[in-house]
Formats: C-alpha cells, structure tokens, sequence
C-alpha cells in the first residue's frame, strides 16, 4: 500500500466522526451526496479529495441557493456544488481526482455533486489563503464575503442582484469584487434583492425594489407616454425597480442605531437592531411582515418595527414567505415567534380554523383565504415547553431548529416536505416539527436552501 | 378545487427565447414554466418537478404588440369595450 492509499483511508476514518448530511430537492447534486436523486433521509456529504482537517469543528456557513449550495468550514475554506451553468459554483474549483489544485476556468461544467473547494486565482499566484466567513447562495448567483470584509460574486442576475452596475448580468467566467464597500460583515440574498451589512451596522441593498424588499423609496418610474403598454415596456419599467450599486438603507430615520444582523426572504427583509427590536419591510402577501393584515398592507417600502413580541429579539430568519424569531419573554425564557403563510405547515402548527370559510380574524391575526396564513407574530406552541434552543433557519417553505439537551443538541424539522426536505423519511408535509434523529450523533450545525436541508453531526 | 401556489404577473416571469417559455422560480428549484399557449388563454404555469403550479396574471392585449411579425391575433369572444 502506497503512503498517498494510507492517508487516504485515514481521512476517510477521521471524517466518519463528524460529518455533513443533506436532505431534500436533488436534481443538480446541490446535497452534495453524489448523486442527483433526492433523498427524505440524512445522506452524508462527499467532500472532494478526502480533506481531514474541514471536519474538525463545525462550519461557519451551511447554505442552499437555487440549485447550488454552500459551505463555509470552521477554517474559513468556501466549498460548492450543484448547478453550475452560470458559474453560481464559481469557475474556480479545485480538481476532482488528485490533491493538486487546478483551476477550470476552460468551460464550465454543468452541474458538480460533490463539494469542491472553491480557490481564487489571487490565492495561488500570493500563496495566501483567503479567509471566508459568509456566503449566500441566491438563485443563480452566489456572495462570498471574507474575514476582512470583501464581497465576491460569481454568477448570474438580471435584476441588479450583482451589484456591479446596471451592465453586469452575468460574471461569466469571472470572479467580481464590489469595489466600493470593503467592510461587509456579511451579505444576504432574497430571490431577487441582496443586503449587505458592514462591520459598523449599516445596511446596503441591491437588487429588486419591486415590492420595497430593499427598504428603499421607489425610483421615478419612467412615464410610460403610449396607453397600451405591452410586456417588454412593463419589463421596462421593472427595471426601474432594480437598484444596481449598493445603496444605503436606513433602518430607522430617528434613532440611527446599529443593525447587527439581517436576513431576506423572498420578496421581504427582515433586519435585527443592536437594542432587540426587528423590523421588517418588502412584500407582506403572506403577512411575512408580522404587523398587519395583507387585506390592509400589500407590501412597504418603509422599514417598520414589529410589535406584537414579548421582549428583546436575540436572532432571526426569514423563509420565501415567512418570518422566524428567537425572542426572549419576560420571564427570561428564550423561545421562537413565527408568522407568514401556512399552507404546508410552514409555521409548525395546524390551523385552528375551517380553511373553507372566507374568514379573518383580526384579533387572532389569522386569514384563511385564498391562503391560511398567520399575519401578527405566535410562538412555535407545537415544540415541547420550556427548551432552549440553540439555532434555527428556514429553507424556502420549511425550517429547522437545534435544541439543547443536557448532553446533546437534536434537530427539529417542519413544513412543505414534497422532496424530502425535512429529513423525516417520507415526503409528507410536516405540520407538527418532527424530530430527526441520526443514529447517536449530536447535531450541531444547521443550514437551508430551496425544498432542501443540512445538518452538521459530531458523534 | 385547484388551490394555486401564487399568481404571478407575467412580467415577473423571465422569457427563455431557445424553448419560446416563460418561467418563473418555484421553491424547489426548479421552475414554473408556460409555454406561449399564454394566447390561446392558457393561464396555468406548472413545475415539472413538483405538484406546485401558480396563476398567471395577463393581459391578453399585451401580446399584440409583442408580435414582431405583425401577425394579429384572434381575440375570438372578447368582449370589445366601447
């Protein structure tokens, strides 16, 4: 046995321990499992070239995009895979079949499998390893952001979603830089927005305004002089809705206080101020904005902040359309709010009401029709009481939590489940948060994408 | 009854010119596609991975002047207002 297979299979035994598994929508290998079939049960990830050292700790970053996915390990490495057709995998991955790193850059390669490191250019000709420390995975596209605070972007956008000027659609095979803001804590993306946040707490966006999503005032819409206006001048004047540079959000004119996270959701933003308070702005169909009925706001411009909360908001989430909160009670008690739409259990819990009847129920903040959905903010009633949770994120229509035990964190998954998502061995929808449990592991890490999941096992 | 996922104005959609669809995301990833069958009154796009579909929200006028070709289209039994 050479000493190349030695170390190769003592790699293979270290990584046995601590591990990634995916769940859910398959179809390009976005799980990373090596295959491009879904899977309803915990498939463990392949990582290329047997890393040792990746598995370690847990990683910074888990994240699905559209059909692409992200990882950032404890040591700052970016992994991908899925879909690559427009470089959403970057153009850069290290090669497959030895541990020399060379960088495709002749044609991309439809879609990957397997995780593959992501290497820049910059990195092998200075022989410095970039540190990462956030990513978000949109639709077509991907935003890396170092330890330093330089975004990166590869892929594809039609709606400013780049934020590289009016011009920039696609990066090609390219890597791009947004030049102007070099102190991103991180950036996060909805289907068609992005918001970055700096190191100071100010927040930036990009990208589709259509429905206030970046919390930005509508632009002067081009007058429109012909009455019939045909669909290429309405896709015309949507591009008055796109904001294509990173522009200032203000979060709240009056007390100008730090912003210390942010999150999108499809249409919607939600941002979390230094002092606890959330506020919410973009599309309220669902009533994702956790405020007001979608009878009486559509959707809002204008960052507004959520009552309706018991106390200090400690972290936040956002699915397409709803909304999920950490928030501490007045009795010390951390425990989750969750609201938007529920028709597929995305917010853990039946409905109390005939979804026959056309009916609201301002009070209570509920309406059945066209779509039950949950408009003011209810606490996650269905988890057992009193537990303390550890972390939580939602996909596009389901979601995931950690809780902690005395001795060990277990994983609790709920909603749309049609491919698997929620890991629970079948494709039924989840109304009630089911349990998942992987063999004696501890789950320690979390990550979400479109109708798929990740979990971070150490055993 | 059909209960729809969402109703989507068509101008959110994208146009693939190559297949002659317009397609918008579907939160599994894949998308939600119709065909130009959106003349003939067609209004439902469906993904072809999951059982998802959405409404499509249009304007049958707004294809006239679409129609590079100068072609005019039928509006059989719309009414006319005057």
């Amino acid at each position: 046995m050479s000493q190349s297979q030695i170390n190769s299979t003592a790699a293979t035994f270290t990584s046995f321990n601590n591990n990634l598994f995916a769940f859910g929508s398959n179809a390009f290998g976005q799980l990373g499992i090596g295959s491009k079939n879904d899977s309803n049960i915990p498939t463990r990830c392949i990582f290329s070239n047997n890393p040792k050292d990746i598995f370690d700790f847990p990683p910074k970053i888990i994240v699905g995009g559209g059909n692409h996915s992200a990882v950032i390990t404890h040591n700052g490495e970016l992994w991908m895979c899925g879909l690559n057709n427009h470089y959403q995998c970057s153009p850069f991955i290290t090669s497959d079949d030895n541990n020399n790193i060379s960088i495709n850059t002749e044609g991309k390669s439809d879609s990957i499998d397997i995780y593959h490191r992501v290497i820049l250019p910059e990195e092998l000709s200075s022989s410095s390893k970039i540190n990462w420390h956030h990513v978000t995975c949109g639709w077509t596209f991907t935003i890396a952001t170092t330890q330093k605070g330089t975004a990166y972007i590869f892929g594809k956008g039609n709606f400013g979603e780049l934020g590289c000027g009016k011009n920039i659609k696609t990066t090609n095979d390219q890597i791009f830089k947004i030049s102007e803001i070099t102190n991103f804590q991180k950036v996060v993306c909805g289907l068609r927005h992005c918001i970055g946040l700096t190191k100071e707490g100010i927040c930036y966006g990009w990208g589709s305004n259509r429905y206030g999503q970046l919390g930005l005032l509508a632009k002067n819409l081009e007058k429109d002089d012909d009455d019939k206006s045909s669909i290429k001048k309405k896709k015309k004047q949507n591009d008055n809705y796109c904001y294509f540079t990173p522009t200032r959000i203000e979060i709240n004119q009056i007390n100008e206080e730090k912003i210390i996270d942010v999150v999108c959701g499809q249409n919607h933003s939600a941002v979390l101020t230094q002092g606890g308070d959330l506020y919410t702005f973009g599309l309220n169909k669902c009533g994702q904005l956790g405020y007001a009925s979608p009878l009486k706001i559509q959707n809002c411009e204008i960052p507004r902040k959520v009552f309706n909360l018991p106390g200090s908001v400690l972290k936040i989430s956002c699915g397409w359309n709803n909304t999920l909160v950490l928030c501490e009670d007045n009795n010390n008690y951390n425990k989750l709010f969750i609201w938007g739409r529920n028709d597929h259990g995305q917010l853990g819990r039946k409905n109390e009401f005939d979804e026959i009847d056309d009916t609201l129920n301002e009070e209570e903040g509920w309406i059945s029709k066209p779509i039950p959905l949950y408009f003011l903010p209810h606490t996650l009633s269905s988890l057992p009481k009193d537990v303390e949770i550890n972390d939580f994120v939602c996909g596009s229509e389901h979601s995931l939590c950690i809780k902690k035990n005395d001795e060990f964190c277990e994983c609790f998954t709920w909603g749309w489940n049609e491919h698997g998502n929620c890991g629970s061995g079948n494709n039924i929808d989840q109304w009630i948060p089911i349990r998942i449990i992987h063999e004696n592991t501890i789950i320690k890490g979390i990550g979400a994408g479109c109708g798929n999941s990740w979990i971070w096992t150490e055993q | 009854m059909t209960s729809f996922y969402d109703e989507i104005e068509i101008e959110d959609f994208e146009f693939e010119e190559d297949k002659q669809i317009y397609h918008y995301p579907c939160p599994c990833g894949d998308r939600f596609e119709i065909s130009t069958d959106l003349m003939d009154g067609e209004d439902i796009a469906r993904c072809p991975s999951c059982s998802l579909m959405v409404r499509v929200i249009y304007d049958l006028d707004d294809f006239q002047d679409d129609n590079d070709q100068g072609t005019t289209i039928d509006l059989g039994k719309e009414p006319i207002a005057v």
